[in-house]
This record gives structure tokens, sequence and C-alpha cells, in this order.
């Protein structure tokens, strides 16, 4: 540029010699001229080509990014009825897990009292028969004890008397001692 | 050769053309012109030429320039605004591409010349203008009857209110010409220390790191102003254009 | 039991909400924060000075066109420069609030 400044036609070269060359009122016109022409052309440029194409193609990512993202959001409502739907079924499981384990129990529990029930019985009746044999044995050493106390009487009477004692009336006696005790 | 900082701002022509009397003459402004609007076309077209679900770097880079320019109108003029949006888009690209296509060096600022800057912002303020009137017919003078305004005062204050309405498209392009015209001189003020510390030798060398560190400071900042007055252009565009839609304010 | 996906699940969620409402500000965000390189004071100061000159010029041109145009020389540009400086003034004061206001907010943001 220097270079064309230094060879160009100078066309008014002793007014450019002092002051501003911006209130060279002479190369207004021109620079006025080239000025409209060229925006313009930029105008146009712009208007009808540079930014339809950039305008579609940001509304066209827009586009793209908001139908992606509702993309997201469906899939993500999916899956967060597979894990409703999850959750349910193992809810259920945990449910049904904790009814049989209730059931189990209260049949064991059921068994156990049986059982308990029975060997009771059992313990009970054999704790009768033996009583009942302990009372029959004691009945029966009882009645000795009357028989044995009659025989030492009448033996102690007729060794003391030398008289054979009535045996009914020494066992009266007995009798009447015994009670009497 | 010792150059003028203004030299740098100098129209220079390459061909002259002159149809039916308007002089037309083909100078580095023009080229530049040309230029921004050849590159700002090729970024645009070029970044979009695969339009990929999943942009690359440079498609990200002309998606950016976009949202940023469409998050402006619709922060600022709303749902109505998206009408102008390819006029303010265009706008903005423009500005942008003149000022960094500016910070190459040995080219030209188109935008540092007044007559540039102003007359964009006379298109955007007429262009806006005209819009207030079309959406409301006279009812858009309302703009310059503030609420609540007693009515013996007006008389006082529809002329300041109109005036301070015209300062608009001036102080428009006079804040875009200010800024690079002053970043541009500044920087060849100093590219100017530069050299003439270099000539005066081994203790000029060391004198000139100083100018030298700044300017690589200034460019960094220059590029920063770029941005920002594009940005101020174009978002000052928006406010006038809310202004024109809305004008009961 | 393998149901602790539960929290798979739920960051899920999460993250498809943060990705809608990612999707959802880039519709309209853009803009956001990226003007985030404040103005020094300077060129505050600069653009106001600039601000209130451009209007008085312009009244006063305006004032002149009318003195021309009318032969009142030279009342009209007495009272375009008038007209001109309250609107320059205006227009600084307009700034000042409009700068204070994005001051407040970028405070109530921080905070």
């Amino acid at each position: 540029m220097a270079s064309l400044s230094n060879n160009a036609m100078t066309e008014v070269p002793v007014e450019k010699q002092g002051g501003l060359p911006q209130l060279d009122f002479s190369t207004y016109e021109e620079q006025l001229v080239w000025l409209f022409l060229s925006f313009i052309v930029l105008f146009v440029v712009v208007w009808r080509f540079a930014l339809p194409k950039i305008a579609s193609v940001l509304e066209e990512r827009e586009e793209r990014i908001a139908e992606d993202l509702d993309r997201a959001e469906c899939v993500k409502a999916d899956a967060e009825t597979v894990r409703a739907t999850c959750e349910a079924a193992a809810a259920q499981a945990r449910r049904s897990a904790q009814e049989t384990i209730l059931k189990v129990k209260e049949a064991a529990a059921a068994d156990l009292a049986k059982e308990t029930a029975a060997l009771d019985a059992k313990l009970a009746k054999q704790a009768s028969d033996a009583e009942a044999k302990i009372a029959a044995v004691k009945a029966e050493a009882l009645g000795s004890v009357d028989t044995v106390a009659t025989e030492v009487a009448t033996d102690i009477v007729a060794r003391l008397s030398g008289v054979g004692a009535n045996d009914a009336d020494v066992a009266k006696a007995v009798k009447a001692v015994a009670e009497g005790a | 050769m010792a150059h003028s900082p203004l030299e740098q701002f100098e129209i220079n022509p390459i061909a002259p053309i002159n149809i039916g009397g308007v002089d037309a003459t083909f100078t580095n402004s023009s080229l530049m012109m040309v230029i921004v609007v050849a590159l700002v076309t090729l970024f645009l077209t070029g970044g979009m030429r695969k339009s990929a679900m999943v942009p690359g770097r440079w498609q990200t880079m002309v998606e950016l320039a976009y949202e940023f320019v469409a998050g402006m109108v619709k922060e600022n003029v709303g749902n109505e605004g998206k009408p102008y949006f390819p006029f303010i888009f265009t706008l903005f690209m423009f500005i942008l591409g003149a000022n960094l296509l500016g910070m190459i060096p040995y080219s030209f600022t188109v935008t540092s010349h007044i007559i540039v800057t102003f007359a964009l912002a006379a298109v955007v303020f007429l262009g806006v203008t005209f819009i207030g009137f079309i959406k409301h017919g006279l009812g858009f003078l309302k703009l310059f009857v503030p609420g609540g305004a007693p009515l013996w005062l007006l008389p006082l204050i529809v002329p300041i209110e109109v005036l301070s309405y015209l300062t608009r498209p001036i102080s428009l392009s006079v804040r875009l010409f200010a800024n690079m015209l002053a970043g541009h001189l500044m920087m060849k003020v100093f590219a100017g220390f530069i050299v003439s510390l270099g000539s005066i030798g081994i203790a000029g060398y060391f004198g000139a790191v100083l100018p030298f560190a700044f300017n690589i400071f200034m460019t960094g900042l220059e590029i920063l102003v770029a941005f920002l007055q594009a940005y101020v252009f174009a978002i000052l565009t928006c406010i006038y254009l809310n202004d024109a839609m809305h004008p009961s304010h | 039991m393998s149901y602790d996906k539960n929290d798979d699940l739920a960051t899920l969620d999460d993250r498809l909400k943060k990705a809608r409402s990612v999707s959802q500000d880039g519709t309209n965000a853009g803009s956001g924060g990226t003007d985030n390189a404040p103005p020094s004071a300077a060129g505050r100061a600069w653009k106001m000075g600039i601000e209130l000159v451009i209007a008085v010029v312009l009244g006063l041109v305006l004032g002149k066109a009318i003195d021309d145009w009318l032969g009142t020389t030279p009342a009209a540009l007495l009272v375009g420069l008038m007209i001109g400086f309250i609107a320059g003034i205006r227009n600084v004061i307009r700034q000042a609030n409009a700068m204070q206001k994005a001051i407040e907010e970028e405070q109530s943001k921080d905070n």
C-alpha cells in the first residue's frame, strides 16, 4: 500500500500538504460512492445468504438438542417405571417370604405345643401310676403293721402273763392304741 | 524520510472513474472497503460452508458474531427489532472489519474518516427517524415531549430535545472517527519516536525500547477499541431503533 | 439388591434439567456479559465532553443557519447557542445517569 500511495497519481498534491486529510472535501464524493456501494453489497450478501444459513444451522441445532433432551426425558421416564415395577416386585417377594416364614413358625409352634402336651400327659400318667403304686404299697405296709403289732402284742402278753391272749382282743387293743396315737 | 503521522490517513487515487458526473475514483479507501466486504463475506460464508451440527473453530466464531449481535438487538429492541437485524449485523461486521483491517501496518483505516462514519451514522439516524414516523405517524413526536413536563415549559424543552436528538448522528460518528483517528495517530507518533531514536545510535536503541513497548501495548488496546467501537456503534443503533419503536419514554 | 440405581436416575434428572436451561438460555442470552470492557474514567469524561461540545456546536451552526435564512443576526445564533448548551448538559446528565445505573447494577450483581 505504501508503494501504491507513492506511485499513484497525485491529483491534488498541494492541498494534501497541510491539515487533516479527513477535512479534504474533494475526497468526500468518491468515499461516499464507494462506501454505499460496498455497504450495499455486503448488506445483500449478509441479508440474503449469510444470515439465513447461520440462522438455519442454529435453529436446526436447537431443535436437535430439544429433540435429544425430549428423548432423554422419555428414556428416563421409562427407566423410572421399570424401577417402580422392580421395586413393587421386590416388595411383593419380601412380603410373601415373610408370610411363609410366619406360617412355618406358627406350624412349628403348634407342633411343639402338641408334643409338649403329649409328653406332659405321659409324664402325668407315669407320675399318677407311681403314686398309686406307692399308695398301694403303703396301704399294704400299714396293713401288715397291724398284723405284726397284733402278733407282737399277743406274743408279749403270752410271755409276760403266760396266758394266751385272745387274738381278737389284742387286735382290738392294738387298733385302739394305733387310733389313739 | 520523515513521515507525517497524518500521512496514513491520506486518500490516494488508484484509478479515476467518473460515472455521469459523479466522482467515483477508486482510491486506497475504496480498495479497503472492497477488501473489508470481501473478507467479511469470506468469513461468514467460509465459516458456514459445512454447516456442521457440531461447529468447528471457524464456524463457532461466525455463530458467536451472529448470537452476539442477535442478543444485542433482542435485548435492546425486543422481538420487533428482528427485521432490522440484518442491517445492524452488516453495520457491526463492516465497522469491525474496517477497524481491524486498519490495524495492519501500511493499510488504511476506512473508519478513521469522518465522512465515512458520518455517512453510516446518518443512514442510521435517517432510517430510525423514518421508521419512527412510519410506525407512529405524528405520535413519534412524543419523543420530544418528556412525560410530565409543564405546558409552559414546552417551548423551551422541545427545541432542546430536538437538538439533543439531532446530536445523535454527530456524536455517533465523531465517537467512532475520533477513536480510530486518535489511536492510529498515537501509534504513528510513537513509531516515529522509535525511528528517530534508533537513528541516533546505540544509546538511541535503548531509548527506543520505551516507545516500542508502548506501541505493543497500544496495538493490543487498539484491537480492543476496534471491537468496542463496532459494538458501541451497533448498540447505539439498537437503542435509537428502540426509541423509534417506543417513542414515549 | 441393585436398586441403588436411584442415584443414577437422580443425577440424570439433574443433568437433563441443566441441559434444558442451557439450551434455552442459548437462544436469548447471546450478549450476556460480553460488554465487560468498562471504559476508563478518562474515556468516560472525554466522551461526556465531546457530547457537550457537539450539542453546543450544533446549536451554534443551526442558529447561524437560521440567522442567514431569516436575517435575524445574531438573535437565532445566541438562542441556538443557549439551547445547544442546555441540550449538551442534558445529554451529559442523561449519560451520567445511565452510567450510574450501570454501576449500581454491576454492584448489585456482585453482591
